[in-house]
């Protein structure tokens, strides 16, 4: 648990907001976020759709694309805000520094263009390499994310490979510059279980390799606790709660994260009990909330839960929660 | 719970059941068969008042078989007997009259809903469709009922499926399918769409449903933990074939099919401490599922099969030569492997 202090802060975002100006209404995604990312650990986010995450962290490489807008924070990386660096800077560091992996490897690769053709592209655009040696990395890389005869593969065409190996690619894509930080959203929730232990496992591996940090967004509370080191929760473009693997599953200390758990259904429960819901729907984002978010399906709340809005505040050394009540 | 299979009632019989569906792409320069096996000679009960789980990964066959059950799907060659009737070829009148007593709750509560109707509009078309007799007020009072039924109130009945999240969709969803009292209801993925807070709701209005109106269900999922919490037998599918089928506790406890381990094994579960240690023994099968227009020789799953050579060394088979069919190991468990065949 000490470990944690004593690593490097590779990424820092600070006071994040985000907002969606649509014609008629403003969507608050992101509402003031704090984290850090240390070097090395897997920082898994958990939340689910509409909780903000996937905003959260296509900001980091400030991907917010009209209607939406980051209206506030700083994101700190290597001494300088994201934020505030010009195109051609920022270009340096997508897929250089920082690279992404998207949910759906269907749609994030272009259909009309080789394997091979796409993943080459970072590699000439970011790194010395001639043409020549930039093929010959192409293959290797290809080779190091498992896809057999990798040397035919280069002249595929997406279509031409099933989802797993699609992924695969889209890896190889993020991987090809040696990336410090690798943003993998959603990486696996379109595969089936299989194919998701296989691609799960092959990002463990490859991050002991290529030395990275990784976030690592997801829905599913199952998947992470085999993977990260740390988590944050998010509700309602808010971190709820931010604790060590370890603390988070045994000790949840925010309401939400305790009711998700107890909803999530485990493969090693036998009981016949009733799965716990969590009655209610999360908060329309584009009315301003006064208290806390998640007021209106707590169990614990009193009143002093739909007045203030609980900041993030830390319960021990590996613990954050943002809730008024010690449960 | 083995002994109560044995006096339950049989609702469905399905024997050699095949469903083929043929490629309309036909290549002029390819040797390829072009015919896929979705649902490949499936023999299968399923009792009065049993949940039956039905595992695979997508293009497994699980929704065909799913939709063939409730004559959405019209199969190649085999029977399939419902309450002692067959109804492959039942057509018009009498396949109307049977059709009320089963339904379909789909995987998309966004697509499986009009957006044009009301939610009153949705659940009360059954009613407008297979009871012609029925006045309007009683129509609204069933209408009303169902609504109470899965938990939505009345003042939604004027609102249209946009204005409702996912998981409310899929209420509406349940609503429309019980509006005719079926018996039996194809949960077709009803949950994977669905937020983790929300899934929980949905399962448990599912089974509190079930004890409510004695429902038999066939319950389709990838999601072997979601399984567990619903099901009373399991049948794992792979590439159209069911590979193995028993007690929901057998599953679990003592999974046969080198698949099904597999499978098991590849379901993370929230704890990070068991995690670990399974991890270290976990599973991972190689390669892809085969595609359906070119099934492997001899045992469907021996391309990625982690056991195959203890097969041929300890029996002498050749796994990707040898076919084989389901067997029992013992009066409630079934399962298609070299290694417990007889």
């Amino acid at each position: 648990m000490k470990r944690q202090f004593d690593k490097e802060v590779v990424l820092s975002v600070k006071n994040l907001s985000v907002k969606f100006f649509t014609q008629n209404k403003v969507v608050n995604a992101v509402n003031g976020i704090n984290y850090n990312l240390y070097k090395g650990e897997i920082l898994g986010i958990v939340g689910e759709s509409g909780s903000g995450k996937s905003v959260n962290v296509l900001s980091i490489t400030n991907l917010i694309r009209p209607p939406g807008k980051i209206v506030e924070g700083k994101i700190i990386y290597d001494n300088k805000d994201i934020l505030s660096l010009s195109s051609k800077e920022l270009r340096k560091i997508r897929g250089k520094e920082i690279a992404n992996i998207f949910q759906d490897p269907m749609s994030s690769l272009n259909p009309v263009l080789r394997i091979g053709t796409q993943i080459i592209e970072s590699i000439l655009k970011h790194t010395n390499l001639n043409k020549k040696n930039s093929i010959k990395r192409t293959i290797e890389l290809i080779n190091n994310v498992g896809i057999p005869s990798a040397k035919e593969r280069y002249f595929n065409y997406p279509h031409q490979l099933s989802g797993g190996m699609r992924q695969r690619i889209m890896i190889a894509i993020g991987l090809s510059c040696d990336p410090k930080i690798l943003i993998a959203d959603e990486p696996t929730t379109a595969l089936d279980v299989t194919i998701q232990a296989q691609i799960v496992n092959l990002i463990q591996e490859l991050k002991i390799q290529y030395n990275m940090s990784i976030i690592w967004i997801t829905h599913d509370l199952g998947l992470l606790a085999g993977i990260a080191d740390r988590i944050i929760v998010m509700y309602a473009g808010r971190i709820v709660e931010e604790a060590n693997i370890f603390e988070l599953y045994e000790n949840p200390k925010h309401p939400y994260t305790k009711a998700l758990l107890q909803s999530t259904p485990d493969l090693n429960d036998d009981s016949e009990k009733k799965l716990q819901n969590i009655e209610g729907y999360p908060p329309d984002m584009t009315q301003e909330i006064v208290g806390c978010p998640f007021y209106d399906r707590c169990l614990y709340k009193e009143n002093i839960c739909n007045q203030n809005n609980p900041d993030l505040r830390q319960v021990n050394t590996a613990h954050k929660i943002a809730c008024h009540i010690d449960i | 719970m083995s002994h109560r299979h044995i006096k339950m009632e049989i609702l469905y019989n399905i024997n050699n059941l095949n469903i083929h569906f043929l490629n309309n792409n036909f290549n002029l320069f390819s040797k390829n068969n072009n015919t896929n096996k979705a649902v490949n000679d499936v023999n299968l009960n399923i009792y009065k008042g049993e949940t039956l789980g039905l595992v695979g990964e997508s293009g497994s066959g699980k929704s065909t078989l799913g939709k063939a059950l409730i004559k959405l799907i019209k199969p190649t060659s085999g029977s399939i007997l419902y309450k002692g009737q067959e109804i492959t070829e039942l057509e018009k009148d009498d396949l109307r009259k049977i059709r009320k007593n089963f339904q379909i709750i789909f995987q998309d509560p966004y697509s499986s809903l009009n957006p044009r109707k009301t939610v009153s509009q949705i659940i009360s078309e059954p009613f407008i469709i297979h009871d012609k007799n029925l006045s309007k007020k009683t129509i609204l009072e069933k209408t009303e009922y169902l609504l109470y039924l899965v938990g939505l109130t009345t003042n939604d009945m004027k609102r249209y499926p946009h204005q409702f999240s996912g998981g409310q969709r899929q209420r509406i969803g349940i609503a429309r399918a019980l509006a005719l009292e079926p018996e039996f209801i194809v949960c077709d993925e009803p949950v994977s769409a669905l937020d983790v807070s929300i899934q929980a709701q949905i399962i448990n209005l599912l089974k509190e449903l079930q004890k409510k109106l004695n429902l038999t269900y066939l319950f389709i999922s990838h999601d072997l933990s979601v399984v567990k919490k619903v099901s009373t037998r399991i049948a794992v599918m792979y590439l159209g074939k069911i590979v193995e089928i028993s007690t929901r506790n057998a599953i679990y406890d003592d999974a046969k099919h080198p698949y099904t381990q597999a499978l098991l094994s590849a379901i993370p579960t929230p704890n990070p401490q068991l995690e670990k240690k399974r991890q270290e023994k976990k599973i991972i099968l190689e390669g892809d599922l085969p595609s359906p227009f070119k099934p492997p020789k001899g045992c469907n799953f021996s391309t990625r099969c982690f056991l195959k050579d203890e097969v041929k060394k300890n029996l002498n088979i050749n796994c990707n030569l040898t076919d084989i069919e389901l067997q029992y190991t013992n009066k409630n468990h079934q399962v298609s492997c070299h290694l417990y065949s007889k």
